[in-house]
């Protein structure tokens, strides 16, 4: 089973679009599931009042969604299976869609539950399992193995500001998967400065540093602060890529690993999470004076060419280049989309 | 309680903790832990609280704006990176959460405005959140309540005993065509039910019935201003009524009174139309619905059958009609089927008992005075239906809406309370049904110059002095007092129903904030402006009571001295009918016209 999310680094930068773009571009593909770790239903956004991308399913596919969601679209959707998690719409359900339509998705909401859903997947003969982000939220694409990010406007209207954040994250998802050297300092979650000096006094004799957890920028620049003054560096170990792009700066976090691995140390993964492809959305909502949304963009082909020319991985503009170039991408890379 | 949680409730936001603290104290009094951490902590502050005091459950406040989506989804973020996310429950409340938002958002509860701290300290034990008053779903209101009948005025007890005698034995001697169709529409539901040939009892029916219903069991013709309900209509309906029914979730109204119980008018004259009122009215919180059939029903003799829609003042009485309303019904819904002022009162009952409606309605006075039926016709008919109710258990209530066209309460109390001594007499559970309304008397003597409450209440004390009987104000509360502009309809409709709850009535029936100039079809929304109207009067008020000036009392006895003086002037004539042509129950002075339909029908036996 491929199991690929698409998140994006705000709302409204195109995930939905993207995975609708896909799915159309890939009907008559058997074995789809989709689902999402947010909502993805609503006709329009319930803040700017902006019209909103729905996911239409075709005969076959499966979804993973709350109960009270499966009425809720114009597909006709038939209960496979009760999932026994929960989310604030109800019992977390498989479903079979039985006529196409529109569909309303609420899934799991966590990386766990993410996990739970892949493993009650298994029986079904699911191929590819689509995972709808939701706004900025990355923490349960760490079950995925496959990852699409999508930016665009929502985010900045700076192009150049949105692609050295991009870049940051190309960067963090491509860290290597790094076996241990012992001995080992294990530092659980660091969120606030507090708590580093409890960790200081034992880097002195740690060849790795295992971050089991998530570490917010600036307690982590502590640390290296501290390990900088050692003529040996230690291996900086992290549980996975998206631990780091939760740090708070993910700019900042890229710029200080480069910058360790320069001076001879090392940075790496337990588990990888594979950068598949970006996608760039030049719109934007924009307030006029009478506090009233619409939406406005960004130069498209400027948006576009700057992101080919700046990143390694492939760059789609969806809605001009269609789902197809998308699917043909991440097919391009079956052997990555495997779970972990 | 089981296990006590440790909870720790964070509000994201510079000034919004009130309902952090409100929860907080509920949590607290259930035996939890709490901290509740100061407004304007940051994602990763919180979270280390969390970790430091090992809470199991985060309860964030927050009110929402551009870029806040992105705050609270950042927290729960790093709350599932943090590897606390399947030990630490999640719940976000604002003004704008709603579920859809939390699950966009990755909490496992939102909690928007009306969230209760009941709901949040549920969501906090892990239990389903099962609102007061609806535990196991929504109960039936229990209407006729725990009254003995007695009379405490023993000079109206005498005299209502008089009344009741000479009525009693005037129409035991008499029979009429509606009383003999009623007879034969029993017959003919039995012969149905056991799916026997029933023509020659529908022969019989006919020769009973008017020509237009005739025409229909001989020609199978029906009356200009109805059709039948076509196949397709009629599985859209029950599939409507399927799918509504699956979703229903009622709402309470009440709020720490037990009383009283609220009913809705419906009518449309289309029975799917009426369903979808009825369907409406109990999801926001009626707890019974009354059939309004139309007023030429009440006119022709007989009934026709079938599914028949179309109807533009009320809706068609048919077994058939009735059936598919009573199967579209909440089990929790009351249902009454008006049988009151026409010629076919005892076949009303009788079908209304049959199809399963929980109450009726009969008032001879009424009937006689104000809807146009023939005093002799209806005084037989109306002692037959009340027999009828008796017999099936059908509890009714005794409407006095001859105030509508100017006669004095005292003398429609009158009426209203000689048709309740004869149910009492027979057996049936009667329930007085004063009016809430601006009357004309009331318009002419200035009794409301003030304010609307003393005149109500005197009515109310008034009947208090005299009967131990359950009282159930109408029809609709306010009449007369509501204008076309539907803030003020509602608000009026919600300070009657307020009113009402304060008399410690036993249930009131309210209309929508159109229904008095809709000119047509009642709007869905006006339907629940008035049922939101009352449930927020009754919020408001809770134990509190309205205190009427000291001149409620005052016409209290006036109104009780009246009824008495009224009551001994028809003892007196010794003759019912005859007092209510003399205008006895109200006078053509007073707009109060004897019946001419069903005339001449009455016979003796």
């Amino acid at each position: 089973m491929k199991v690929i999310g698409i998140a994006g680094t705000a709302k409204n930068t195109g995930k939905t679009t993207a995975i609708a773009a896909l799915i159309n571009s890939i009907t008559g593909v058997s074995g789809l599931c989709v689902t999402s770790i947010g909502y993805d239903g609503e006709a329009v956004d319930n803040v700017t009042g902006l019209p909103k991308p729905r996911l239409h399913l075709p005969e076959g596919a499966l979804v993973v969604t709350a109960d009270s969601c499966l009425p809720a679209g114009s597909a006709v959707i038939t209960k496979l299976e009760i999932t026994g998690l929960s989310t604030p719409l109800g019992r977390l359900v498989i479903g079979r869609v039985q006529r196409p339509g529109l569909v309303v998705l609420a899934g799991p909401n966590s990386e766990k539950a993410l996990r739970t859903v892949i493993g009650f997947l298994k029986k079904y003969n699911v191929c590819l399992l689509l995972v709808d982000g939701a706004l900025g939220r990355l923490a349960p694409m760490s079950a995925a193995a496959g990852l699409v990010i999508a930016t665009g406007a929502s985010r900045s209207t700076d192009t150049d500001k949105l692609l050295a954040e991009v870049k940051a994250f190309e960067f963090l998802l491509s860290l290597p998967v790094l076996p241990v050297q012992e001995p080992v300092l294990t530092v659980p979650s660091l969120l606030v400065d507090d708590n580093t000096g409890v960790f200081l006094p034992a880097l002195a004799g740690a060849n790795t540093v295992d971050f089991t957890g998530v570490v917010d920028i600036k307690p982590f620049l502590k640390i290296t602060e501290a390990l900088e003054c050692r003529s040996a560096l230690p291996l900086l170990l992290f549980r996975d890529p998206v631990r780091l792009l939760l740090c708070g700066d993910p700019e900042k976090m890229a710029l200080k690993l480069r910058a360790y691995n320069q001076k001879g140390g090392l940075a790496g993964v337990r588990s990888p999470l594979k950068l598949l492809a970006v996608t760039v959305n030049p719109f934007y909502p924009r307030c006029d004076k009478a506090g009233k949304h619409y939406a406005a963009a960004i130069d498209r082909e400027k948006l576009y060419e700057t992101f080919s020319e700046g990143l390694g991985v492939p760059v789609v503009d969806v809605v001009r280049q269609g789902g197809e170039r998308l699917a043909k991408i991440l097919c391009i890379q079956p052997e990555q989309t495997d779970v972990n | 309680m089981g296990v006590a949680k440790k909870v720790l409730l964070a509000p994201m936001d510079p000034v919004h903790d009130i309902g952090l603290k409100m929860i907080r104290r509920g949590l607290e009094e259930a035996g939890h832990t709490t901290w509740l951490y100061p407004p304007g902590y940051s994602p990763q502050e919180i979270i280390n609280g969390i970790i430091e005091n090992q809470a199991d459950t985060v309860l964030i406040s927050r009110t929402l704006g551009y870029g806040v989506e992105e705050v609270l989804a950042r927290f729960v973020d790093l709350l599932d990176a943090a590897g606390l996310r399947d030990r630490v429950k999640t719940a976000v409340g604002g003004m704008a959460i709603r579920p859809e938002l939390a699950a966009e958002l990755g909490f496992d509860g939102g909690f928007g405005p009306g969230t209760t701290v009941e709901e949040a300290v549920a969501f906090v034990e892990g239990r389903d959140y099962i609102p007061a008053g609806r535990a196991g779903g929504k109960q039936r209101y229990e209407l006729v309540g725990d009254y003995s009948y007695e009379f405490k005025n023993t000079a109206i007890r005498s005299l209502l005993g008089r009344i009741t005698a000479q009525i009693l034995a005037w129409a035991g001697e008499r029979t009429s065509p509606g009383i003999e169709r009623a007879y034969l529409r029993r017959q003919m539901l039995a012969c149905a039910k056991e799916g026997g040939n029933c023509a020659s009892l529908k022969k019989d029916y006919a020769r009973l019935c008017d020509g237009v219903i005739r025409g229909y069991y001989e020609t199978g013709g029906l009356h200009p201003q109805t059709r039948k309900l076509e196949a397709g209509e009629l599985s859209a309906l029950r599939r409507y009524v399927e799918q509504t029914k699956a979703k229903m979730d009622p709402a309470a109204l009440r709020h720490t009174r037990q009383k009283p119980g609220v009913f809705v008018q419906y009518g449309t004259g289309c029975p799917s139309l009426d369903v979808a009122h009825i369907k409406i009215a109990e999801a926001w919180g009626a707890d019974g619905v009354v059939h309004f059939d139309p007023s030429w029903g009440a006119r022709a003799e007989g009934f026709m059958e079938g599914y028949l829609t179309h109807q533009e003042d009320g809706s068609v009485i048919t077994p058939e009609n009735l059936s598919i309303i009573r199967e579209a019904l909440q089990d929790s819904t009351l249902w009454q089927v008006r049988a009151h002022r026409g010629l076919n009162t005892p076949e009303t009952v009788l079908l209304a008992a049959h199809t399963g409606a929980d109450l009726t309605k009969i008032n001879i006075a009424y009937g006689s005075l104000g809807a146009g039926t023939d005093p002799e016709r209806m005084t037989v008919d109306g002692v037959q239906a009340i027999r009828f109710a008796a017999e099936y258990g059908l509890p009714f209530d005794v409407v006095t809406n001859e105030e509508l066209s100017g006669v004095p309460a005292h003398k429609a109390f009158a009426g209203m309370l000689i048709v309740a001594d004869l149910a009492i007499s027979l057996g049936a559970r009667p329930i007085l049904q004063p009016l809430f309304c601006n009357s004309p008397e009331v318009m002419i003597n200035g009794y409301m110059a003030d304010n609307y409450v003393d005149f109500n209440a005197a009515k109310i004390l008034a009947l208090r002095n005299i009967v131990s009987a359950p009282v159930w104000p109408g029809a609709p509360i306010g009449f007369l007092t509501q204008t076309e502009e539907r803030v003020q309809s509602s608000m009026s409709t919600g300070l009657h129903a307020a009113l009402a709850a304060s008399l410690g009535v036993e249930a009131i029936s309210i209309a929508s904030s159109d229904e008095a100039y809709s000119g047509g079809p009642i709007a869905a929304a006006s339907r629940t402006d008035t049922l939101q109207a009352v449930k927020e009067a009754f919020r408001f008020f809770g134990q509190a009571t309205i205190l009427p000036t000291p001149t409620a009392s005052k016409w209290a006895q006036a109104l009780e001295a009246g009824i008495e003086q009224v009551l001994y002037s028809v003892a007196e004539m010794g003759d019912f009918v005859q007092a209510v042509h003399n205008g006895l129950l109200g006078g053509r002075e007073e707009g109060a016209y004897p019946g001419r339909v069903g005339r001449g029908t009455v016979r003796r036996v």
